[in-house]
């Protein structure tokens, strides 16, 4: 993780008292956007700078014009970026391998020759929040005429890697504001943040281990109580690591004065998977909700399309995540799950209704059935799908 | 009164509070140099 | 109107914080434990173990600091006394010799009271790495000392350590100011922190950090006496049971199994394989003529001699004893007549041209399988009496050539 290194903490006192003793707004968020620059140069390198420089140019021409069709073309151009680099190799292989397999295993290793040995670095993030620009531009909102405005938005150091994927309406004001002020509570609140999130970071790191151990001997002779037990380390694993690193891509920006919205709230306590996605990486799933789902139609059809507009947004949320079929089955078994979660009241002959009374006057029920639903989820997000189904048995049969 | 105490102890606990911050960021600087998998050569 | 939220836990704690009261209080605990880990780094937390188990070294999640390591050679080793320095990988730690049997303990016995043994060896370290770097910080403390390691002829591949294992004791006793001045050693320092490839460059651009953080804010010296002493904190594969993670190191003992109640145990070795691996050595530094013999490859061999040379700033060349360890019997039997002799070629060649940068024995020329764990390389309990011998009358040698002894 690029925050667990010794350059970022040297960057880190390097960057945070100069940050503070400036006055002049200006020279603040100058030194803010130079820092970034440096951050996101060093972890990128010019390979991975490059295209991010080439689509932010392309994305800040295209919101200046608020021509509709620009903006739309910017977002293609951005989306396509980001399949030629991440989904290139999923897709040649993928198509390939229904028609003949060996063709695909060729086809990658020359279309890998092809491609840059790496995706530029966040590539995922930096789309979604260029796409996200350019939709609510192209929907009547004031476009960033600034260019160091749009810089510090693109490669804001402390969300650049990972985020919470930011919107420019709220973050721009904050930054102009910390730029004017920075009040040693913010400074406080931060330091305690990114404790917590390192705190939950290394943890996370204990976890991975001892999940690395178990996970080759969960098909096999370990105790059905063990293989529950790593079932649980995997579904906290993540929460840690992935809720540890916003805190302190969160408390970073707090210690400049800068508020980012927070990016999980007590997932693992929600009673519903509608709950469920309100608490967990809230900035994507807000994200799919309104540059997904409502574009798609969103609530405003029929069940049917309603349903199917779900099914898309969570099977893109997944694919999102990785170039696998995993990560898309992973997306659709979620979709399937909000899709039954928002629809189920409506089952005829009273068995709707009376489910429906039942997790409302049990909050329990509602609390664990989440919660299975979720961490079984998380055997499909991390696995193939072969081995995933396995380990669910597995946790039944001895 | 009432305020100086409530003030008091503030003050207390957030001392208290950054004490443990400070030894914990000193733990996180000793756990960046452990690298995320030990190599086991024990294992070869 | 949009719903206000209700507070955060963080906003709620917010209400409570006094900043300036937590600044110095960061600042104060911080402080603290760099004062702490300059104490810990004082002290033998080591003490009473004979060689470093997995569980104390990295294949454990502990890295040892310079400062351990030679409160440990202190611990053991009166500076009235000579010092013989142990370093080098698993053969000279022992691995196949429980450590009742330990070779070490021998070595000790045969050289008697003038001398005292300390067993700086870890698993799979390069003969400049470890025991090298306590070797040369503590020269000035024990002016008469002589350092052991081994490995292969090839074993020597950069002054600097590798930077996924054991090079960062080398940036710890560089940023410590440690070091002796070796100015081959320095540029091949500062090479790697300007390394073209940027993954090699940020690799040891953190080490070094590493090196200074450890060296000026004692995060290891003191994270790994809490460890040793009360809890460790990091899990690790190689705790039995693994439930057992958090118990402090001090409590496990060294599980070094001996191979020689597993008379089966040769069965399951890739024969083949570890015969493989001769056969590449020597192939490497042998080539084959059209006449069908094989010529030591005179670059290879230059090569070999004049990195070996280089890794070592030249003060200490003259008091390093290298092991050269012969490959068990049921192995070399397996390599056809002419690879055999090749492969004697090979450790008479390689014990004539590394005899010009430090003194050199060859161990193990007429064992039987009994004398090997079961693999290639390492010796057991039949064995370790041996090489403490044969070691022990070339460290007299050296003692008496260096003016440690009279002679």
């Amino acid at each position: 993780m690029i925050f667990a290194t010794y350059w970022f903490i040297a960057f880190c006192l390097a960057f945070f008292p100069v940050y503070w003793l400036i006055r002049h707004p200006a020279w603040r968020f100058g030194w803010l956007l130079v820092a970034s620059a440096v951050f996101h140069t060093h972890f990128a390198g010019p390979a991975g700078v490059l295209p991010i420089v080439a689509l932010g140019i392309i994305v800040y021409f295209a919101a200046l014009t608020r021509d509709r069709r620009i903006c739309i073309a910017g977002i293609v151009i951005c989306v396509l970026a980001l399949c030629f680099y991440k989904y290139t190799v999923f897709a040649v292989t993928s198509l390939l391998a229904l028609i003949h397999p060996e063709w695909s295993t060729a086809a990658a290793t020359g279309v890998q020759h092809a491609l840059p040995a790496a995706a530029p670095l966040a590539i995922s993030f930096f789309v979604f929040e260029f796409v996200h620009y350019l939709w609510d531009v192209k929907n009547g909102t004031v476009p960033m005429r600034n260019v160091f405005h749009f810089s510090i938005f693109s490669i804001f150091f402390p969300t650049l890697v990972a985020g919470p994927i930011k919107r420019y309406e709220e973050f721009i004001p904050s930054v102009n504001d910390a730029a004017r002020r920075v009040s040693p509570h913010d400074v406080a609140m931060g330091l305690i943040q990114i404790g917590f999130g390192f705190l939950k970071k290394l943890t996370a790191d204990n976890l991975t281990l001892y999940i690395e151990y178990a996970q080759e001997r969960f098909l096999t002779d370990m105790p059905i109580g063990t293989r529950w037990f790593v079932f649980g380390a995997i579904a906290m694993r993540i929460l840690l690591d992935f809720s540890g690193y916003s805190d302190i891509a969160i408390g970073l920006a707090r210690m400049m004065g800068i508020r980012i919205p927070a990016n999980f709230n007590w997932p693992y306590l929600a009673v519903s998977i509608q709950d469920f996605w309100k608490r967990w990486h809230i900035s994507l799933s807000t994200w799919i909700r309104d540059y997904v789902y409502i574009p798609l139609g969103g609530n405003r059809c029929g069940p049917l399309r309603r349903f199917s507009n779900a099914l898309i947004a969570f099977a893109l949320c997944g694919l999102w995540h990785g170039p696998a079929w995993n990560f898309v089955v992973w997306g659709v078994y979620h979709g399937l799950g909000l899709g039954i979660c928002a629809a189920y009241r409506s089952i005829p002959c009273g068995v709707g209704q009376l489910t429906g009374k039942f997790f409302d006057s049990f909050k329990p029920a509602g609390w664990i059935l989440t919660q299975l639903f979720v961490w079984f989820g998380w055997l499909l997000f991390f696995y193939p799908i072969p081995k995933a189904w396995q380990m669910t048995v597995r946790l039944f049969v001895p | 009164m009432r305020r100086w105490i409530q003030h008091t102890v503030s003050v207390v606990l957030s001392l208290a509070l950054g004490l443990v911050i400070g030894a914990f960021f000193h733990y996180v600087l000793y756990r960046l140099s452990l690298p995320i998998k030990p190599f086991v050569y024990v294992a070869f | 109107m949009k719903k206000q939220a209700p507070p955060s836990l963080m906003e709620k704690m917010g209400r409570f914080i006094q900043p300036w009261a937590l600044f110095v209080g960061v600042a104060l605990g911080f402080v603290g434990l760099v004062l702490a880990g300059r104490w810990a780094d004082k002290r033998d937390i080591y003490a009473g173990v004979p060689r470093f188990h997995p569980l104390i070294s990295t294949d454990g999640s502990v890295y040892p600091t310079l400062g351990h390591l030679q409160q440990h050679v202190r611990a053991n080793a009166s500076r009235r006394k000579i010092l013989v320095l142990v370093g080098g990988n698993s053969i000279l730690l022992g691995v196949g010799q429980p450590v009742e049997s330990l070779w070490t303990k021998d070595l000790q016995k045969q050289l008697g009271k003038e001398f005292r043994v300390v067993n700086l060896a870890f698993r799979g370290a390069e003969p400049v790495e470890m025991g090298a770097i306590v070797a040369e910080t503590l020269r000035e403390e024990y002016p008469r000392m002589i350092y052991i390691a081994n490995g292969r002829v090839d074993s020597f591949t950069t002054p600097v350590g590798n930077p996924n294992f054991y090079g960062y004791l080398y940036w710890q006793a560089r940023a410590a100011g440690q070091l002796l001045d070796d100015a081959h050693r320095e540029s091949v320092a500062l090479d790697s922190l300007n390394h073209p490839d940027e993954k090699t460059r940020q690799q040891f651009s953190e080490i070094f950090m590493r090196g200074f953080v450890d060296a000026r804010l004692h995060t290891s010296s003191f994270w790994n006496w809490v460890g040793q002493e009360a809890l460790f904190t990091v899990w690790n594969v190689l705790v039995n049971p693994p439930q057992d993670f958090w118990k402090p190191r001090k409590l496990f003992k060294d599980f070094e199994p001996d191979p020689l109640s597993d008379p089966g145990r040769w069965q399951r070795t890739d024969l083949e394989r570890e015969a493989a691996i001769v056969r590449g050595e020597s192939e490497r530094t042998f080539k084959d003529t059209p006449e069908g013999g094989f010529i030591p490859d005179p670059l290879e061999w230059t090569f070999r001699e004049n990195t070996a040379r280089s890794c070592f700033p030249p003060e200490v060349l003259p008091r390093t004893l290298y092991v050269l360890s012969h490959n068990a019997p049921a192995i070399v039997k397996r390599l056809s007549e002419r690879d055999q002799e090749r492969y004697r070629a090979q450790y008479s060649m390689g014990r004539e041209r590394l005899a010009r940068v430090f003194s050199v024995i060859v161990f193990g020329e007429n064992l039987e399988s009994d004398d090997y764990f079961s693999d290639r390389t390492h010796f057991t309990r039949l064995a370790a009496p041996l090489m403490a011998k044969e070691v022990a009358a070339k460290v007299r040698e050296m003692s008496i050539s260096l003016g440690y002894l009279p002679k």
